[in-house]
């Protein structure tokens, strides 16, 4: 029994991750944003035609509202939509699956990097430990529970790491982790810096062994493969869709916005220094990479966006606080921690990396890798509090409490995540086009439909709600040429899907034509409905009862008359 | 001592009283506890409170006690969060405030060269005898900016203990090192004076 005992608690574990994240899947948060119906929606056009919603045969990076997604996560959702139906819970279900893997992945990582020397219950209390606390991380539950392309990132660059250890062993798993990294690498923005650089700090920590005669040949197979995945990103890499993303936010780039701490007030002959963006934009990028590490972040503030956060809670439990700070403490004082030391070190060190460069203050989505070393610090401080206890009184008080602080944050996720979030976070993960698509659905007309965009973009919700033939969207939404696919930022906003135009409403036109439309509180108030003398075929509320959408329909007989008088009045005027 | 790291120690604690001097009149110096009664605050717990399906839960998570704990634990965090002392607390600095550079942003590298080799400082008592209690007690205060300069004394001494401990584990390194730090401490010195 004690032998298959890690097994049992590992299998635990991994059911405790499972409920966290499979628990109202595709319901939890409610609403359904923006990029996860367009990132759906491009995987229902790839299944049906080949092609994205643009006309575009298997693109290497997605082409979205503004900017560009990411691949993979689309192309795993594609075979998924044949076995679930295309739906919330269907586009959400990649990420929740990646992130239970991950947990196993963590675990034999642990077990493979710490030295053999130490005991079996610190090799094992230590990754079961970090596996727990993963399993019952917010920050890694939001984003196994949301259509965010990090998570699934994260899980290939993890099994890359555990892979290329197993692989200085038996080299022919070289291979394997050069498929996962090359995998990584296009999965998610911030993985295009963090494994490279992984890759250059192993290879040069290995690189005897690695350029053994028994290593090199795998290691040269693993390179072509991993090339060869990499081609169509390479072939890419360049154009302006693939730069979108790093070029708009990056620090160091002041074309539309000044560096932090530019004093515009001054412009005297000490300006190269007092506002030199040499200096600004270096101690921006320190500022923000030493956020990522600071406890202040991790166990208090969080991220600061609505979608990237739950409520009343951080990305880290605040009882972890000390364990971190005791763990940091650890992880650099102690020698006996082997390999994981390394790994632990160099990848806290990386992970800001990306995320720093970026101007949003202490963005968990791009720097998600950092949850892993995080986790191993805080298991670290853990393990070896639990060894230091002498006796099997103070040993069971200590299991006893830490059993309650496991138990109370499972309770306080289902505050946060649960209440809390449907609550209050709804307007944020675009809560209401499933409703929306439902009443259009039943009015079985073929009148016109405006709905409204002036402030958002809503025809990658329509299109996925609506189930809607991808064929006829290509045909009816014609962006740019096929050939300027990646390179044109040209975007237009008025789409078509059938009956619906999506675009902002021109009251004086709209208003003289027979049709519906569909707009949020501020662009069809209960003012302009009673002034317009407008039908209000339904409204939408947030769970919060405030309105979300307004359905209304015109009455172009009484504004013609209207405008009439008014014109009459003009003139005589 | 040498002249460069005369100048080095000069240079890493001057900053905080110099923009304490020159940004004097706008700070608040508010005795305001952390603990005075929060009416929002507690109005928006008991709206909060009835969107729990169980009453046992709604007290666990949403009491009037978590407030107080919450503003407090938000204070010594700050306080204790390095981007308070080298980066104006920067990205997300405490609304209202002043929120002044403390110390040139490269002098974290000294900070944590410091914390390390706190065990050789022979100061190591006194740090902490001032450090502790009084982030514990200033975490107390609303508003603690300007009477946080009492950490003034323990910080730099952290930060001459790390100065202490890279220039004798390498000279050279630490001279090199040294230079790019003047190179950066200038302008936020300078800063200070137009940045009023």
């Amino acid at each position: 029994m004690k032998k298959y005992l890690p097994a049992i608690l590992l299998g635990l574990i991994i059911a405790i991750a499972i409920v966290t994240r499979f628990y109202k899947l595709g319901d939890i948060p409610k609403g359904f944003y923006v990029d996860e119906a367009g990132q759906g929606y491009s995987a229902y056009s790839i299944l049906k035609t080949g092609k994205d919603e643009f006309g575009k045969s298997f693109p290497v990076i997605f082409r979205s509202l503004t900017d560009f997604k990411t691949p993979v996560y689309i192309y795993l959702i594609v075979p998924l939509i044949p076995i679930f139906g295309l739906s919330t819970f269907t586009v959400r279900f990649p990420s929740f699956l990646f992130s239970i893997l991950t947990i196993p992945v963590l675990f034999f990582l642990i077990k493979e990097l710490l030295p053999k020397k130490n005991s079996s219950f610190k090799v094992w209390g230590l990754s079961l430990i970090a596996c727990l606390l993963l399993a019952i991380s917010p920050w890694h539950i939001l984003f196994g529970r949301t259509n965010f392309e990090c998570n699934v990132a994260l899980f290939f660059f993890v099994s890359g790491v555990l892979a290329f250890y197993n692989g200085l062993k038996n080299p022919k798993i070289l291979i394997l982790s050069a498929l996962m990294f090359a995998i990584a690498i296009p999965a998610y923005h911030s993985q295009r810096v963090i494994t490279p650089l992984m890759l250059v700090i192993l290879f040069i920590r290995f690189r005897k062994i690695l350029l053994d005669k028994i290593h090199r040949p795998y290691l040269i197979i693993g390179a072509i493969i991993g090339l060869i995945i990499l081609l169509p990103t390479i072939s890419v890499a360049f154009t302006p869709g693939f730069m979108a993303r790093a070029s708009g936010l990056n620090i160091f780039s002041h074309t539309h916005q000044m560096p932090d701490g530019f004093i515009a007030s001054y412009k005297g002959f000490l300006s190269p220094i007092i506002n030199g963006s040499w200096f600004l934009s270096i101690r921006e990028f320190f500022a923000l990479y030493s956020s990522y590490l600071s406890p202040r972040y991790m166990f208090f503030l969080g991220d600061y966006g609505a979608r990237s956060s739950f409520p009343e809670l951080s990305t880290f439990f605040l009882w972890q606080f000390p364990f971190y700070i005791y763990g940091l403490w650890l992880l650099f004082k102690k020698k006996n921690l082997g390999e994981l030391r390394f790994f632990t070190i160099v990848t806290l060190l990386i992970s800001p990396i990306p995320a720093a460069v970026t101007r949003d203050p202490y963005t968990t989505i791009r720097a998600l890798p950092l949850v892993i070393p995080q986790i191993i610090i805080i298991s670290i401080a853990i393990e070896d509090i639990f060894t230091r206890i002498k006796g099997n009184l103070l040993k069971s008080i200590s299991l006893l409490i830490f059993a309650f602080l496991i138990i109370y944050s499972f309770f306080k996720l289902y505050s946060s995540v649960i209440i809390l979030n449907e609550y209050y976070r709804a307007k944020a993960w675009d809560y209401g086009w499933q409703q929306v698509t439902n009443v259009i659905e039943n009015l079985h007309t073929t009148l016109p439909i405006v709905v409204d965009n002036a402030r958002s973009d809503a025809y990658p919700q329509l299109a996925f709600f609506l189930k809607y033939d991808p064929e006829s969207f290509q045909k009816e939404n014609f962006e740019v040429p096929l050939n300027q696919y990646y390179t044109n930022m040209y975007h237009i906003s008025e789409k078509y899907i059938a009956n619906i135009a999506t675009r902002p409403i021109n009251w004086k036109q709209d208003l003289t034509v027979d049709q519906y439309l569909v707009g949020d509180e501020l662009g069809i108030s209960l003012q302009q409905i009673e002034v317009h003398k407008l039908t209000l075929v339904a409204q939408i509320n947030y769970p919060d009862g405030t309105p979300a959408y307004r359905i209304v329909k015109t009455n172009p007989g009484f504004n013609q008359e209207e405008q009439k008088t008014s014109n009459k009045v003009t003139r005589q005027r | 001592m040498n002249n460069l790291k005369k100048i080095v120690i000069v240079l890493s604690i001057i900053l905080w009283p110099l923009n304490l001097i020159l940004n004097f009149n706008k700070l608040h110096f508010s005795v305001q506890s952390v603990f005075k009664n929060d009416y929002q605050g507690e109005q928006l717990v008991l709206r909060n409170t009835e969107l729990y399906p169980d009453v046992l839960m709604a007290r666990v998570f949403q009491n009037k006690p978590r407030i107080y704990i919450n503003k407090y634990v938000g204070n010594f965090l700050a306080l204790t969060d390095p981007n308070n002392y080298f980066f104006a607390l920067h990205p997300e600095p405490i609304t209202g405030n002043v929120n002044m550079f403390k110390y040139p942003f490269l002098d974290i590298v000294f900070f944590l060269a410091g914390i390390f080799y706190i065990a050789k400082s022979k100061y190591k008592k006194l740090i902490f005898l001032i450090l502790i209690p009084t982030i514990l007690i200033l975490s107390t205060l609303v508003n603690f900016e300007g009477f946080d300069f009492i950490l003034w004394i323990p910080v730099s001494l952290i930060i001459i203990n790390g100065i202490n401990a890279l220039e004798s584990k390498n000279k050279k390194l630490f001279s090199y090192f040294s230079i790019i730090f003047i190179l950066f401490a200038i302008p936020e010195i300078l800063r200070s004076f137009f940045n009023i």
